[in-house]
């Protein structure tokens, strides 16, 4: 049996309705010929002596003129006796006829009555109702009851929707899709859609709802309402990408939804940092200013982003293009000055470039100058609060100054950036407050002990205690340019720790400034203690935060201790190497015992002095090369068991100037000999092969024996 | 009673609303390109380039780089 579709009904109601109508005119044009005499505007007056009667045409014909016939025809000569016409039949005497219908529903009302008069519009009337009933009985039937049990499972659902019970919203997705299956009108199933799309949302089956979604959207059920919903899901699934593609495509109408402002703001933000950590200074440029129009997470956007052109200039330096760098430099400095803004960044990265380009004397004199310009700018601001790590893992307390809230800082404990809150304090830097600890030593002694707390590294602090390193840096560059092997001219060393003391005032756990103070004050050093001083600024670097970790450092580290231990024990040392010179037979044995006789005589040397030398072996003559390094290991081990040489030992001096004299002559007279060697060997060989004549008649000759075997003269 | 018509705005202002939460990795990487930040860089200072600085100063202001070599620290 053939379904009847719902949607069909509309059409048979109509067409009902219409066969009605049309039975109707039938019967309306079937009656048509005899409506005149129906007509009631059809009358005759009927006049009586003085009284007049308006009498409908037909009243008269079928009532009274069959009576005046009548009774005419019966007795002509009298005179005829009308009945008074019923008042209903009969227009009162005096007033005028009825009057003709007017408007169309006067005639309609009038032709009306006269249809109902006929039996058989009667019954067409009596079976258009009937039909009209039954067409709205089908309507009914498969408008509202079929539809409203299909969607019984939608309405249910809508209603737990509806409640907001999410504990519910399990079942409420079973409704959804047992309605998606009942056969609903298109309307309901996008509905339906929907509602399944934002349950499984709001279930945080993210990927689940946008699958819905993809649904309703090729059905063609989609609206504000479903792209919004699938923003929200893509902004949830951080998938930013899509969310500025959903805003580019449907912006104008999402606009003033809800949270679509914040959505796309999330979304460019992301994008722009991206681009910002990749160095795309351009592409993050783009998606910064989209932001500042829209008007929101602009606190979000990094600060360095109004400096622009300084931010080009260092990407423009990581890439090494200096010349690139230097006009976006001189670009910001311009722009700097037009807006009398602060200068210093961009005349910072100028002098970068010159750094870049070893100008370094101009570079020394400027770095000052800024040093000194940023450093007041910073005395200004000398109202201190106290400030907390927001690192979960970390939350370090800090001293900032109260003018760097809401920057960017950096962590001292865990070198993470943070953002500065001021949470207490108000007060110079000395004043602010400490730890508890701090606090307790500072009730105990009376004296302010407030410098317990690290300072929070922000932007400018930062920028102020790397400056001042470079300055130290600067400094270093230049002593490259002193004569070789001059020595440091007075004042030089002074003058570096004065710049690397300066670097550490700002920040105590710098490693780079204790790292160069101490590797110049080791290099430099005129006597053990300095040099053990340069040791402990140089370790010192090595406990700092982000302390030197480099080889050659630790390397150097360990060979100094090493060094220590040496000198620490260096009679052992000295024993050993004395054994180790006697049992050499490359020593010649008269100079080994001669030796052990002349320490014979010291108590420490028994144990050595018990040795039994290899005595009546031949001398052998060592080597030149092995003289020279001998001679090297000699004096180097020597000098690390004496340290510095002492110099008010007058002999050991003389000793050691003595030995670096024949090392030096034995240096010289092995070149001498390789001179001499070359030179006899050049001479012998000009004698035997110069003379080219001479040559070819010894050859002639020596051809022309009966026997040219080469060893026969 | 439930209404039988879905007002999807309505439903709509329920959803969580979203929020934005900085990553914190990132937040260090967004500072890289301070002037504070890569001033040492860009000046190519680092423990390295400070290590060499002093020993080529020594180098070439003394002659020699006096650090303790094989030939003192050998076994003796």
């Amino acid at each position: 049996m053939k379904r009847i579709k719902l949607t069909n009904t509309p059409r048979l109601a109509a067409m009902w309705v219409l066969l009605a109508v049309a039975l109707g005119l039938a019967g309306t044009l079937q009656a048509q010929p005899e409506r005149a005499a129906d007509d009631p505007t059809d009358t005759v007056r009927l006049q009586v002596g003085d009284r007049s009667w308006a009498i409908p045409r037909n009243i008269w014909e079928e009532k009274l003129l069959p009576v005046v016939v009548r009774e005419l025809s019966d007795n002509p000569d009298q005179e005829v006796s009308v009945p008074s016409p019923t008042p209903a039949e009969v227009q009162p005497a005096g007033q005028p006829a009825a009057e003709p219908p007017q408007t169309w529903g006067e005639w309609l009302k009038a032709w009306m009555l006269r249809q109902w008069q006929e039996p058989w519009v009667k019954a067409v009337v009596i079976m258009s109702g009937l039909m009209t009933l039954v067409v709205g009985a089908v309507v009914y039937h498969f408008r509202m009851r079929v539809p409203r049990r299909r969607r019984k499972p939608l309405i249910d659902a809508l209603a737990i929707i509806e409640e907001d019970r999410p504990d519910q919203f399990g079942e409420a997705e079973r409704l959804l899709v047992e309605a998606l299956t009942a056969g609903m009108d298109q309307k309901s199933v996008a509905d339906a859609r929907f509602a399944l799309a934002y349950v499984r949302a709001r279930l945080n089956r993210l990927s689940e709802a946008e699958g819905v979604l993809a649904d309703l959207k090729e059905t063609g059920g989609s609206d504000e309402s479903a792209i919004y919903l699938e923003m929200w899901i893509k902004c949830r699934q951080k998938d930013y990408e899509r969310v500025e593609e959903i805003y580019a495509e449907h912006g104008d109408r999402l606009r003033a939804m809800l949270q679509t402002n914040l959505m796309i703001g999330i979304a460019w933000l992301v994008r722009g940092r991206k681009h910002w950590v990749n160095r795309e200074v351009q592409g993050a440029m783009h998606y910064f200013d989209n932001l500042l129009r829209l008007g929101v997470l602009t606190d979000q956007i990094p600060a360095q982003f109004d400096d622009h052109q300084v931010v080009l200039g260092i990407q423009a330096l990581f890439q090494n293009n200096v010349l690139e760098a230097t006009q976006m430099f001189e670009g910001a400095l311009n722009s700097a000055k037009a807006n009398s803004g602060s200068t210093i960044k961009p005349r910072l990265g100028l002098l970068l470039c010159k750094w870049r380009q070893a100008d370094y004397g101009s570079v020394d004199k400027e770095l000052g100058k800024l040093a000194k310009e940023i450093s007041a700018g910073l005395e200004q601001q000398d109202q201190w609060g106290e400030t907390i790590c927001t690192h979960a893992d970390c939350h370090a307390r800090h001293r900032a100054r109260r003018a760097s809230a809401g920057q960017q800082a950096s962590c001292s404990a865990c070198s993470r950036s943070f953002k500065v809150e001021i949470v207490a304090g108000n007060g110079s830097l000395a004043t602010v407050a400490a730890d508890e600890t701090e606090a307790a030593a500072t009730a105990t002694s009376g004296a302010p002990r407030a410098n317990a707390l690290p300072v929070a590294f922000d932007e400018t602090e930062l920028l102020l205690r790397n400056v001042l390193l470079w300055r130290a840096m600067a400094l270093l560059a230049l002593w490259r340019f002193l004569p070789e092997k001059s020595g440091l001219p007075a004042g030089q060393l002074e003058k570096l720790c004065e710049r690397t003391q300066a670097a550490l005032a700002r920040d105590a756990r710098f490693a780079d400034p204790y790292l160069i103070e101490g590797l110049v004050r080791y290099y430099f050093a005129r006597n053990e203690q300095e040099r053990a001083a340069g040791m402990k600024l140089i370790e010192e670097s090595r406990e700092c935060t982000a302390g030197v970790s480099l080889p050659q450092v630790l390397n150097l580290c360990e060979r100094e201790k090493r060094r220590i231990a040496l000198i620490a024990n260096s009679v052992q040392h000295y024993l050993g190497m004395v054994k180790q010179y006697l049992t050499n037979e490359a020593v010649p044995e008269r100079l080994r015992v001669g030796l052990q006789n002349r320490l014979g005589r010291f108590a420490r040397f028994a144990a050595v002095n018990e040795l039994d030398l290899p005595v009546g072996s031949v001398d052998l003559s060592p080597s030149t090369d092995a003289m020279q390094a001998r001679s090297q290991v000699t004096i180097g081990r020597v000098m690390a068991l004496l340290g510095q040489l002492p110099a008010q030992d007058e002999a050991l001096v003389a000793s050691v100037d003595e030995y670096n004299r024949e090392t030096a002559a034995l240096h010289q007279h092995a070149q001498k000999f390789q001179e001499v060697e070359m030179e006899l060997l050049g001479v012998t060989g000009e004698v035997l092969l110069g003379e080219e004549a001479g040559v070819a008649e010894l050859g002639a000759a020596a051809a022309g024996g009966e026997d040219n075997h080469p060893d026969t003269p | 009673m439930a209404s039988r018509q879905l007002n999807r705005r309505r439903l709509l202002e329920r959803l969580e609303a979203i929020k934005y939460e900085p990553e914190e990795r990132k937040q260090d990487e967004f500072e890289q390109l301070s002037l504070a930040n890569t001033l040492l860089g860009l000046a190519k200072i680092n423990h390295e380039q400070e290590y060499e600085a002093c020993r080529g100063v020594a180098q070439h202001v003394l002659g020699t780089v006096p650090e303790p070599s094989d030939d003192e620290l050998g076994e003796i």
